[in-house]
C-alpha cells in the first residue's frame, strides 16, 4: 500500500501553458535583463513602456526574451471604453507583439478613455448585460486585430453602480465565455474589491471557470480604513498569499506573477516574493507547481 | 442610465478640476440626481468620496509623470507653483495618447504661453531640454558613422559633405544655463530666485550613447555649427556658421567629437 505522503497531489486542469512564477520587470531591474541575471521563471512588462522603437527598453526586452518567456501587460487598452481601442494603439501593440513574441498579451476589464482623452486609470464598469455586450464586441475586435486571444484582468474598484445586475465574478466569467478570451486573476484586486464591495474572495474564486484562467497577479495594497486601495507597494500581504493557495487548489498550476511598482525594492527582495509564490505552489501542487529553471 | 451616459457622468466627475464635491455643487439638479442614482456608496463611505478616489488618482497620476519628465521646472517653480501649473495643463490639455509617457509632449508649448513664463521667460526653453532627455531614451537605434569613416575622403570633397544626426540627437537653446541649473538641482540646492539670462542663448546638445542619455553645453560657435549640421547644410556652410568664433580646424575637431559621441548617422 503506497504511503499517501509520497503521492503528488493531482492538479486540476488549467487553461494553458504554465510559465511558473515570475515578476513584473520595472526600470530599476532592467540591468538584470541586460546582463542575463533574471533568475525567475518569466517576466511581465508594461506594453506601453516599450512602444518606442529603440534604446534601453527594446534592448531589455530583446535580451529578456532570449532568457525566458515574456508577457505583455497593457494598462491603456480601456476595453470597456465607449470607443474601441484606437487603430494606432493596436498597431503599436501589434508591432511590439510581433517583435517580442510574448507568451500572451493581457490588459484590464475596465474602461479608461472617452472622446479621445485618456484617464490612464482603470475605471470600473457597471455589471450589466449592456456592458457585457459592449466589452465582448471590443474584445473580439482586439483579438481579430492582434490575431490572438487576450487575457483580461479583474481590477480593484472603489465604487459600485446601482445599475449592476450581477456580481463581478459573473460579469468576468460571462465576458470571457462570450468573447472567448482568457482571464488574468489579480488576487490582490479580489481582496481589495472584496473589502470595498463586501464580498468574500473565496466566493469569487469559486465562480470563475477554471478553463479560462491563465495567470495570477500577486501584489500589495493599502488599507485606508473605510476602503482598500491597490498600490503595488510593498510585499504581498498574508491575505493575498492565503487566497493564492486557495486559487492554486481551485485552478491548479497557473502562472503567477508578483507586481511591485511603487518604491521598487532591490532584486533580492523582489525575488524573495517570487520564491514564496514558487514555494506555496509546490506545497499545494507538488512538482506540478513549479517549472525547472536553468541554474 | 445607459452605459454611455454612466461613463460620461463618471468622466465629468473625476476630471472636474476642483474635485467631486465641487463638481456636484456646480452641477444642476438633474446631474446631482443622476449621480445619486448611478453610484453606490456604503454606510462608512459615500458614493461621492468613492468617486473622489478616482478623481485624485486622475490628477496625481498626470502630475507624477510631468514631475518625472520635467524635474528642473518642478524644482525651479517649487511644489505649489508647479502643482498649479500642472492643474492648468491638465485642464487645458488632457491626455490624448494611450502611452502616459507622451503626456509631456505638449507641455513645453503650453508652458511657453502660461503665466509662469511671464515671470520666468526661460522656463519653456529649459522644459524643451528636459523633454528631449525623455524623448531620446527610446528613439531608434540608428547606425552610427564610425570615427574613421571620413579618413579616406579627398580634401576637395569636404566642402560638399553633408551629415545626418541620429534620431536620438537634439540641439536646443536656452537663455538659461541648463547644465548649471541641473547640477544645482542634483546637489539638492535651493532654486535661484532669479535665473541668470545669457545672450546669445546657450546651445545644449542632448544625445544617447548606447543606452544612456547625456547632455552638455556646446562651445561658442559649436552650437551654430551643430544647427547647420542638423539642418543638412554641407560642411562648408557648417564652418561658415561658426565663422568669427571658430576656425575650420576647430569645426573639424568638433566633428571628430560628434563622431566619437555617436551623433552622426551612417548610411549604407
Amino acid at each position: 500500500m503506497p504511503r499517501l505522503t509520497n503521492l503528488e497531489p493531482k492538479p486540476p486542469p488549467s487553461a494553458g501553458p504554465f510559465l511558473g512564477h515570475g515578476v513584473g520587470l520595472r526600470v530599476p531591474h532592467y540591468s538584470r535583463a541586460l546582463d542575463g541575471t533574471l533568475d525567475v521563471d518569466w517576466i511581465e512588462v508594461i506594453s506601453e513602456n516599450f512602444f518606442g522603437p529603440g534604446g534601453r527598453p527594446r534592448a531589455v526586452l530583446e535580451r529578456a526574451r532570449r532568457q525566458m518567456p515574456v508577457v505583455l501587460h497593457g494598462v491603456s487598452m480601456g476595453i470597456g471604453s465607449p470607443n474601441e481601442p484606437s487603430p494606432s494603439y493596436l498597431d503599436r501593440l501589434d508591432e511590439l507583439a510581433r517583435w517580442v513574441e510574448p507568451a500572451w498579451i493581457s490588459d484590464h476589464l475596465s474602461w479608461s478613455h472617452l472622446g479621445g482623452q485618456h484617464s490612464h486609470d482603470l475605471l470600473p464598469l457597471p455589471y450589466t448585460e449592456e456592458a457585457i455586450d459592449h466589452v465582448v464586441q471590443n474584445v473580439q475586435h482586439v483579438q481579430d486585430r492582434l490575431g490572438r486571444q487576450i487575457l483580461l484582468e479583474n481590477v480593484s474598484s472603489y465604487v459600485g453602480y446601482h445599475a449592476s445586475t450581477m456580481p463581478e465574478w459573473e460579469f468576468l466569467a460571462e465576458v470571457a465565455r462570450r468573447a472567448d478570451c482568457f482571464l488574468l486573476l489579480d488576487l490582490n484586486n479580489i481582496v481589495v474589491s472584496g473589502k470595498n464591495h463586501d464580498f468574500q474572495p473565496e466566493a469569487y474564486l469559486a465562480a470563475i471557470p477554471g478553463d479560462r484562467v491563465r495567470q495570477f497577479h500577486l501584489a500589495n495594497h493599502d488599507d485606508r480604513g473605510a476602503y482598500k486601495f491597490d498600490n503595488h507597494r510593498g510585499a504581498v500581504p498574508k491575505e493575498v498569499w492565503a487566497l493564492f493557495e486557495a486559487a492554486l487548489r481551485r485552478f491548479g498550476p497557473v502562472s503567477s506573477l508578483v507586481e511591485w511598482d511603487e518604491d521598487v525594492p532591490d532584486w533580492d527582495t523582489l525575488r524573495q516574493e517570487q520564491r514564496i509564490a514558487e514555494g506555496l505552489a509546490k506545497s499545494v501542487l507538488g512538482r506540478a507547481g513549479r517549472v525547472s529553471r536553468p541554474a | 442610465m445607459t452605459l454611455e451616459s454612466t461613463q460620461d457622468l463618471l468622466w465629468r466627475a473625476i476630471t472636474w478640476p476642483s474635485g467631486v464635491k465641487d463638481f456636484l455643487a456646480q452641477s444642476d439638479e438633474a446631474t446631482r440626481r443622476a449621480f445619486s442614482a448611478c453610484f453606490r456608496g456604503t454606510a462608512d463611505m459615500s458614493a461621492e468620496l468613492r468617486v473622489e478616489v478616482y478623481a485624485e488618482s486622475y490628477f496625481w497620476r498626470l502630475h507624477g509623470v510631468l514631475e518625472e519628465q520635467f524635474p528642473l521646472e518642478a524644482w525651479l517653480l517649487g511644489e505649489a507653483r508647479f502643482r498649479n501649473l500642472v492643474t492648468d495643463y491638465v485642464l487645458a490639455k488632457p491626455s490624448i495618447d494611450e502611452d502616459l509617457r507622451q503626456y509631456g509632449a505638449r507641455f513645453c508649448d503650453f508652458l511657453a504661453e502660461h503665466e509662469s513664463s511671464r515671470i520666468e521667460p526661460d522656463l519653456a526653453s529649459l522644459a524643451r531640454i528636459d523633454w528631449a532627455l525623455t524623448e531620446v531614451l527610446d528613439e531608434s537605434d540608428d547606425p552610427i558613422l564610425a570615427v574613421d569613416a571620413l579618413a579616406d575622403i579627398p580634401v576637395e570633397e569636404w566642402p560638399g559633405l553633408r551629415f545626418e544626426a541620429t534620431s536620438s540627437t537634439r540641439v536646443l537653446t536656452s537663455g538659461a544655463d541648463f547644465v548649471d541649473l541641473w547640477r544645482r538641482r542634483k546637489r539638492a540646492e535651493a532654486p535661484p530666485e532669479n535665473i541668470r539670462r545669457h545672450d546669445p542663448p546657450l546651445h545644449i546638445v542632448v544625445w544617447r550613447e548606447h543606452y544612456d542619455v547625456y547632455h552638455r553645453r556646446a562651445e561658442p560657435g559649436e552650437g551654430l555649427a551643430l544647427d547647420a549640421m542638423m539642418t543638412g547644410r554641407p560642411f562648408a556652410e557648417i564652418c561658415e556658421a561658426a565663422r568669427g568664433l571658430a576656425s575650420p580646424e576647430d569645426v573639424a575637431g568638433w566633428l571628430a567629437g560628434w563622431l566619437r559621441a555617436g551623433l552622426i548617422r551612417a548610411h549604407d
